[in-house]
């Protein structure tokens, strides 16, 4: 369960388990609504897979991401959205850097 | 992450504890039953047990999912999936509450038609899903 916290402690993740809710969607797909580098969005996909919320399954040559959610979990979601979780956020943030964050940096 | 083996193992090792477990608490409760507890609340405990199991399943059927190559329209299946795990959920909680609120003599009709009547919504809303109708999408706010 702590695991599924983890994942939902993350707005960017939020927003994909959100996204997906509206049925499956590409890796590019999913991407192309936010403003990070292709590995974060890896790292975040990789964050929900663990946690078991989304599964994803290999069509060719894109990865197809679908909702892996029981009712409890989307309950919690709702209950995150809501009144947002505040973890600690250095913790819960992928390791790489936002394209946004290199951006401003260089 | 588990593989799938590994994953569809411990599910069946969990279903058979499960099982196991209500037929040791139903033997329990006929045993107890009047000695140690009245028919009543051996009647709302057995009651409460089938709607928390109902409960736990469709609490669990969205994450049970087709291979996508097996499926003619993913977001219709998805959306059939969500629904009916709420829906039934929902019924099985209306269920246990029923039990453990209402009188006794008319625990059973209203308990079996508030469950009844989430499954009959949920195969209603499954039937519209095939027929094309579509399902209603999240606001826009939440996707900007």
């Amino acid at each position: 369960m702590n695991v599924v916290f983890k994942a939902l402690a993350d707005p960017t993740r939020r927003k994909v388990l959100q996204l997906l809710q509206r049925g499956p969607m590409t890796a590019g797909e999913l991407s192309d609504h936010f403003e990070v580098s292709k590995p974060t969005m890896s790292a975040h996909f990789a964050v929900l897979t663990g946690a078991g919320l989304v599964q994803a399954e290999k069509q060719g040559r894109s990865i197809t991401y679908r909702l892996r959610m029981s009712v409890l979990e989307e309950a919690l979601l709702g209950f995150a959205q809501t009144f947002g979780i505040a973890v600690d956020r250095a913790k819960n943030r992928p390791t790489t850097v936002p394209l946004r964050l290199r951006r401003s940096r260089a | 992450m588990k593989s799938p083996s590994s994953e569809s193992r411990s599910r069946i090792t969990r279903d058979i504890a499960i099982a196991g477990f209500l037929l040791v608490a139903s033997a329990v409760l006929v045993r107890l039953t009047p000695a140690v507890i009245s028919r009543d609340t051996s009647y709302r405990a057995f009651g409460v047990m089938l709607g928390l199991f109902v409960m736990f399943y469709a609490n669990e059927a969205p994450k049970v999912l087709p291979r996508l190559d097996r499926v003619r329209n993913p977001a219709g299946e998805q959306a059939r999936r969500r629904f009916a795990g709420w829906t039934i959920t929902l019924g099985g909680l209306a269920y246990v509450l029923t039990w453990v609120l209402a009188p006794v003599a008319w625990a059973p009709p209203i308990s079996m038609t508030l469950l009844a009547l989430s499954v009959a919504l949920s195969m209603a809303r499954c039937v519209l899903i095939r027929r094309g109708v579509p399902s209603s999408e999240p606001p826009a706010s939440i996707l900007e």
